[in-house]
């Protein structure tokens, strides 16, 4: 058991330093699509460093105590996330609707924290957090039970990807399709990215969530941003990229989808919340049922 | 002693006491708590007047039917002028009167005694209803009654040249030994019924209601909806399964008046707003559901609904009529919130509300459990759909009544009700709840109800 | 006097109803402490005696009354008794509030009385009269909180549940002969089969709640007193759960199987319905203001939940359902609970008019917290166990449409119940309410029961879940395969207690981190970034009213359909009643004459009519 725990916490460490040290990457690679130069590649973890370093201001009790519970979720959130076939801390354990949950509580945690701070900003930057969660789950959600019903039953991420590594069949972004850029649609949701970064939206709400925050309390809410990303492109790696057999594959496939994410991004302006839900609940909603039944019920899968 | 004394003595009384007026309503008391005592003293069976033999002769009937019916609509007569005694004064002859001729009505055998007795009750009422002030309503129901007299003796004669005799054991032997079909017979007791509908508040032939009940006081109230019509509920049953014989058509017709009127008493009380007339609305639905059953040939429990029926509306309309007269004013608005100063009122009306709707632990609920299961019994599920669907109308207008009456935001008028009226209501809620847990007595009744119509003439 | 009987627990508690009665015309609050007292005494003897299998079930006083311990009804009454018991503690400090103290003590009793009769009886006729028994006494509860219009819609909408039962329970009677609920139930069939069901399921959605006979639920659960709507939502709704059991699993299947997807076409409409309730009742409650009424439309949502559950009837569906009675039972009452603690002092539960309120009381907020978070299914507390197992069930029928609700269902829950988290705990502090202190200790200790409850329900399931795989496999299908700590479904198995462990080590590693580093310094809540703006009103600086407004701006123009409805079927009912009334009742004799001549004439003559 405490060797679990431990192989777990390495997996959140990793995460951490892989998504920061992909992010400074990709802010170079954004930079360059803009045609500036771009910080270093190691920008990223200057920051964070320098943020816990400093001393801030904390509005009372449930402002610290909603931060640790959502660092604290997240990490345990990330310590059940399969890394390759090897690297996995609690086998048999990954199950897909575990980690939607987990991060849930993550968020909760912040948003009481942002919440407590007497900001309103703050909790408007919360409520569209959560309407914007509302939009993208459920096709993302509907996309996924149709992958665990054509893998004959089981909803553990290792086990599925496992299941795309089998000769013969393909990764579920060319097995499915519709469900395939449904899923991608969702990916950008889940993580913020622009057109859907309307729960931060820097220049209409100063940040949202992050207004009050400064000094350790931002520090820990940027480590937990970071292995949250990484959770989220873990877990579509292993849904629609067949997962990763060595060490290297995986990094070459994050690396892929996150950068090919971030270029997209760059290019979009920013939706208003509300055209956030509706645009999710017309195509994609309606790609993610199509695909369930053709997959499902007409078994035409390629 | 012979039942002959039930409605001889108040006649005999009603005389007397054209000659002391003072001393009338004295002698009424009396007469009224005699009727109720002797009635343990008399003997079952049949009484022939004056000699003359059935058939051709009139006879009085004492059964087990006509015993329970006497029973409690005695008891009940009793409760009313104990309840209304101040406006018992003026009309103290013309209740000795109306009280022979329930008594009368209860215990003849013979049909035109029938006719006899529902005219000098009938006239009785169309007096009583007097002490309302409402002359144009005493008017209308006085026409309407005669109508329908009429059309009860316009039937009777027909049957009689039919036939041949009035007695109601007789006929029935005559009718089933002389063959004759039901479709001839159709018509004389269509008329029979239409007469008899009048009085009983059957739609449509009972516009008198809402002009006599609605403007009622509190000894017209409670005497015509709950004595009077009990009486002739149960007479309406003794006819309904002892001599009448249905044709399919007949049946249909019937059937469908009841039934809308079933549904139409119900709607109606639930678009009402004044207490007395939705009231008055409901004891039509329930007056139809009544016959409906006898019809069906449901007769025991039929009677126990007839039973529940007085005893609550009793309860219901004293209050209702009692209270409209103390405040002038029977809007429902108007009235907010009076039972939470006078909370035993409210208490017996409460639950003799509850028992009419139908809810457990009252006497409601145990006679319309076992009428359903007999009607189930039947396979009739139109019957069965209607009287539920109709009942979830009822307990809506009467738990909005409920609501509205104990609970106000300012202050409640004041009203302050006698020592009388608080213990009879009480006493008769309580026998209510009585008989809503211990069903045993009401099944042992239902039994010999049930058995008096096995034995003798039936359908 | 056998204690362990059902007949004199019963007997004992009406008794006691009465005694509540009289006491509390003396002194209000001491006859609220009798409903404590009795409540207790009914759980503790109902569980206890109960689940050592030492329930007698002889009856020597009661005429007609049989009684029968099952697995299911056991089940269910001790959950309920335990929701009263809880709920008891917080009578005495909201007795001075109502209009007739005593009657409400005494009330409160009867109603549990109900409750033991439909639970644990093998007779339909024993529990149709409790039934009944249990709406009269709760719907009398009803108009002593703000308002009384709602107890004639909560009257008229449970007697439609309530006639449809017995309906139903006359159509069974007339195939197997009794009243008895086993014969019942297997052998009813053919047409009158079909008609069970749906009148049962008309009977379900009654009592639970769900669409279309929901218009009930938010009013009464809005303008009832505090504790009773916990009672209500806890427990009463429960009622609802049971016939549900009863018409969806109990009953064999009455139409055609659809092959895709192996499920009955009646079930199938069923659980439509039921998906139907949780997207209405979710997107209901997160544009209410009001927060009792906003958790009164989550319970309607988690009806859904339960029916959905049902009608899928395999194994783990009826586990899940069955646990998810639990769970939401002791959240929901817990939830309400704590907004009654709040609603105590400040006579408001209006989220609009509040704010701060966790600097107050914070134990309050932590009740809260946990009770939401087992709403929201999230782990590890016991919503997500049971939405897990209900996910488990859908997925693995692959019913896509019926998946939109369910997961629309609990992604909008984090929705709905984080509004009265930010609005009425979290955010600025109204200088009205600054001075007040914590609820009293004895409001306290319900509240903390019941989280250590939800809190166990999440960590260590598997007790619970054992018992109910007895009830499962009684109903006839697969118990759930379970380990003294896993839960195995259809496609995964999880761990709840590795799972709160490691959200602990989670926690605690984050705790590590955050104390390595400097302190930082405490500053009020009006200190906040206001890009240079100088404010002096905490109200402004609140965000609670239109919470969610972008998203009610959808779907606004929609939500008065059903009241709209409602109202009119009411005007048509009464506008029947008025052409009646017009067509009968004048003063003139002409008009019943007529009438007359008409009818006699359909005798002579109708024949050539048809």
């Amino acid at each position: 058991m405490v060797v679990n725990i431990l192989v777990g916490l390495g997996v959140a460490l990793f995460g951490f330093v892989l998504q920061t040290a992909m992010g400074g990457i990709n802010r170079k690679i954004v930079a360059r699509v803009q045609k500036r130069i771009g910080p270093k590649w190691y920008q990223e973890f200057i920051d964070i460093f320098k943020l816990f370093s400093k001393r801030s201001v904390s509005h009372g009790w449930i402002f610290d105590f909603g931060v640790i519970m959502a660092l604290g979720g997240i990490i345990a959130t990330a310590m059940f996330m399969p890394v390759t076939a090897n690297i996995i801390a609690f086998e048999g354990y990954d199950n897909f609707f575990i980690f939607v949950y987990l991060l849930a509580v993550g968020m909760l945690g912040m948003a009481m924290s942002a919440s407590g701070s007497g900001n309103p900003l703050a909790s408007i930057g919360v409520m569209r957090a959560l309407t914007t969660m509302l939009a993208y789950e459920v096709p993302f959600m509907i996309v996924v039970m149709t992958i665990i019903k054509l893998t004959g039953g089981t909803s553990s991420v290792s086990e599925i990807a496992a299941f795309q590594q089998i000769a013969g069949n393909n990764w579920f972004i060319i097995a499915l399709p519709l469900g395939g850029i449904v899923a991608i649609i969702s990916l950008m949701g889940m993580l913020g990215k622009k057109p859907f970064e309307t729960y931060i939206a820097p220049a209409e709400i100063a940040s949202g969530p992050m207004v009050e925050y400064g000094g350790k309390q931002l520090g820990m809410l940027f480590v937990m941003h970071e292995i949250t990303v990484f959770i989220e492109v873990s877990l579509f790696i292993h849904l629609f990229l067949g997962g990763a057999a060595t060490l290297g594959v995986y990094l070459l496939k994050y690396f892929l989808v996150y950068t090919a994410l971030n270029l997209i991004s760059s290019v979009y302006a920013r939706f208003k919340i509300d055209q956030v839900v509706v645009f999710f609940y017309k195509w994609p909603l309606f790609m993610a049922v199509t695909q369930a039944i053709i997959a499902i019920y007409l078994g035409w899968v390629i | 002693m012979s039942a002959v004394l039930l409605i001889a003595v108040p006649l005999l009384a009603a005389f007397i006491s054209i000659l002391n007026k003072k001393l009338a309503p004295v002698l009424l008391l009396l007469v009224s708590l005699f009727n109720i005592v002797s009635i343990f003293f008399y003997s079952l069976g049949t009484i022939t007047i004056g000699g003359f033999e059935a058939p051709y002769g009139i006879s009085l009937v004492l059964d087990n039917y006509s015993l329970i019916g006497l029973i409690v609509i005695n008891i009940a007569f009793f409760l009313v002028l104990l309840i209304s005694y101040e406006k018992v004064k003026k009309v103290a002859t013309v209740l000795l009167v109306a009280l022979a001729g329930l008594n009368g009505l209860l215990l003849t055998g013979d049909l035109f005694n029938l006719f006899v007795f529902i005219e000098v009750s009938g006239i009785a009422a169309y007096l009583i209803s007097t002490t309302n002030k409402k002359y144009v309503a005493t008017f209308n129901y006085l026409v309407i009654g005669t109508v329908g007299s009429s059309f009860y003796l316009l039937g009777l004669i027909i049957l009689y040249a039919m036939v041949g005799t009035l007695n109601m054991s007789d006929m029935a032997l005559r009718i089933s030994s002389e063959g004759i079909s039901a479709a001839n017979l159709s018509l004389p007791f269509l008329f029979m019924f239409i007469g008899l509908g009048v009085e009983a508040k059957l739609l449509p032939f009972n516009s008198w209601v809402k002009g006599i009940l609605g403007n009622s006081n509190k000894l017209v109230g409670p005497m015509i909806a709950s004595v009077y019509a009990g009486t002739i509920s149960l007479v309406f049953g003794r006819i309904l399964t002892s001599v009448f014989v249905v044709s399919d058509r007949l049946g249909l017709i019937l059937t469908v008046i009841l039934l809308v009127g079933i549904v139409a008493g119900e709607t109606m009380a639930f678009a009402s707003t004044k207490l007395r007339e939705i009231l008055l609305y409901s004891s039509i639905a329930q007056a139809s559901l009544v016959i409906i059953l006898f019809l069906e040939g449901i007769t025991g429990w039929a009677v126990m609904m007839v039973i529940a029926n007085v005893i609550s509306k009793l309860v219901l309309f004293a209050i209702a009529s009692y209270t409209s007269d103390e405040l002038k004013t029977d809007e429902v608005d108007n009235l907010k919130g009076i039972f939470s100063k006078n909370k035993i009122i409210g208490v017996a009306f409460t639950i003799a509300s509850l028992s009419v709707s139908g809810l457990p632990l009252f006497m409601g609920f145990v006679v319309k459990m076992n009428v359903l299961t007999s009607i189930f019994d039947g396979e009739d599920y139109l019957l069965a759909a209607v009287i539920l669907l109709t009942s979830i109308v009822e307990g809506v207008y009467f738990v909005r009544v409920l609501i509205k009456l104990w609970y106000n935001k300012e202050d409640a008028k004041t009203i302050n009700y006698n020592f009388v009226i608080k213990y009879i209501v009480s006493v008769l809620a309580v026998l209510l709840i009585v008989f809503g847990t211990y069903t045993t007595v009401l099944n042992d009744q239902v039994e010999t109800v049930n058995e008096v119509f096995e034995i003798g003439g039936n359908e | 006097m056998n204690f362990a009987s059902i007949e004199m627990i019963l007997m004992i508690t009406l008794a006691s109803g009465v005694l509540a009665y009289l006491i509390g015309k003396l002194n209000a609050k001491l006859g609220s402490i009798v409903t404590i007292l009795v409540s207790m005494y009914v759980t503790i003897a109902v569980i206890y005696f109960g689940y050592n299998g030492e329930l007698v079930i002889t009856t020597e006083y009661l005429p007609l009354v049989t009684f029968k311990v099952t697995n299911i009804g056991l089940f269910f009454a001790s959950t309920v008794t335990f929701v009263f018991a809880m709920v008891s503690f917080f009578n005495p400090f909201f007795i001075d509030k109502y209009k007739f103290k005593a009657l409400y003590s005494m009330l409160y009793i009867f109603s549990l009385v109900g409750i033991l009769g439909v639970f644990f009886t093998d007779n339909f006729m024993t529990l149709f009269v409790f039934f009944e028994f249990t709406v009269w006494s709760s719907m009398f509860l009803i108009p002593m909180g703000k308002s009384t219009k709602s107890t004639t819609l909560y009257f008229a909408m449970s007697t439609i549940g309530s006639f449809a039962l017995l309906y139903a329970i006359f159509l069974m009677r007339s195939q197997s002969g009794s009243f008895d609920i086993d014969q019942g139930l297997a052998m009813v069939s053919g047409a009158k089969a079909t008609w069970t069901y749906i009148l049962l399921s008309v009977a379900a959605f009654a009592k639970l709640g769900a669409f279309p006979l929901h218009l009930w639920l938010p009013k009464v659960l809005g303008d009832a007193p505090d504790p009773v709507t916990a009672v209500f939502s806890g427990g009463l709704e429960k009622l609802g759960a049971f016939v549900a059991v009863m018409g969806l699993v109990r009953l064999a299947p009455v139409s055609f199987n659809i092959g895709a997807i192996d499920m009955d076409f009646a079930r199938y409409v069923i659980a439509f319905i039921g998906s139907i309730t949780i997207i209405i009742g979710t997107l209901m409650a997160i544009r209410q203001d009001d927060a009792k009424k906003l958790l009164a439309y989550s319970s309607m949502s988690n009806g859904g939940y339960i029916i959905v559950a049902l009608t899928i009837g395999n194994g783990i569906a009826i586990s899940g359902a069955l646990y998810h009675v639990l769970a939401h039972a002791i959240a929901s009452a817990a939830a309400f609970l704590a907004i009654a603690a709040v609603a105590r002092k400040t006579n408001t539960t209006k989220m609009s008019e509040l704010g701060g309120m966790i600097h107050n009381m914070p134990i309050t907020y932590m009740v809260y917290l946990i009770a939401i978070i087992s709403m929201a299914g999230i782990p590890p507390m016991g919503g997500f166990i049971s939405k897990w197992m209900i996910f488990q069930a859908v997925i693995n029928k692959g019913l896509p449409i019926i998946a939109i609700g369910v997961f629309f269902g609990s992604i909008g829950s984090f929705l709905y119940v984080f509004r009265p988290l930010a609005a009425l705990f979290l955010g600025q502090q109204l200088p009205e309410y600054k001075h007040l202190k914590e609820a009293p200790f004895f409001m306290v200790l319900p509240m903390i029961i019941l989280s250590g409850l939800i809190i166990y329900t999440g960590v260590l399931p598997n007790y619970i879940l054992g018992k109910i795989n007895e009830i499962v496999v009684d109903l006839g299908a697969t118990a759930v395969t379970i380990t003294e700590y896993t839960i195995t479904g259809f496609n995964g198995t999880i761990h709840p207690a590795l799972i709160s462990g490691m959200f602990g080590v989670g926690v605690f590693v984050a705790f590590l981190i955050f104390i390595t580093f400097k302190k930082s310094k405490k500053v009020t809540l009006m200190d906040t970034y206001t890009a240079g703006e100088f404010i002096y009103t905490e109200e402004l600086l609140h965000y609670s009213v239109d919470f969610y407004a972008p998203l009610e701006r959808l779907y606004e123009k929609y939500i008065h359909i059903m009241e709209k409805t409602y109202d009119s079927i009411r005007n048509k009912i009464a506008e029947v009643g008025h052409f009646f009334k017009y067509y009968f009742f004048t003063n003139k004799p002409e008009v019943s004459v007529f009438w007359i001549v008409i009818i006699v004439s359909l005798l002579l003559w109708g024949e050539s009519l048809w």
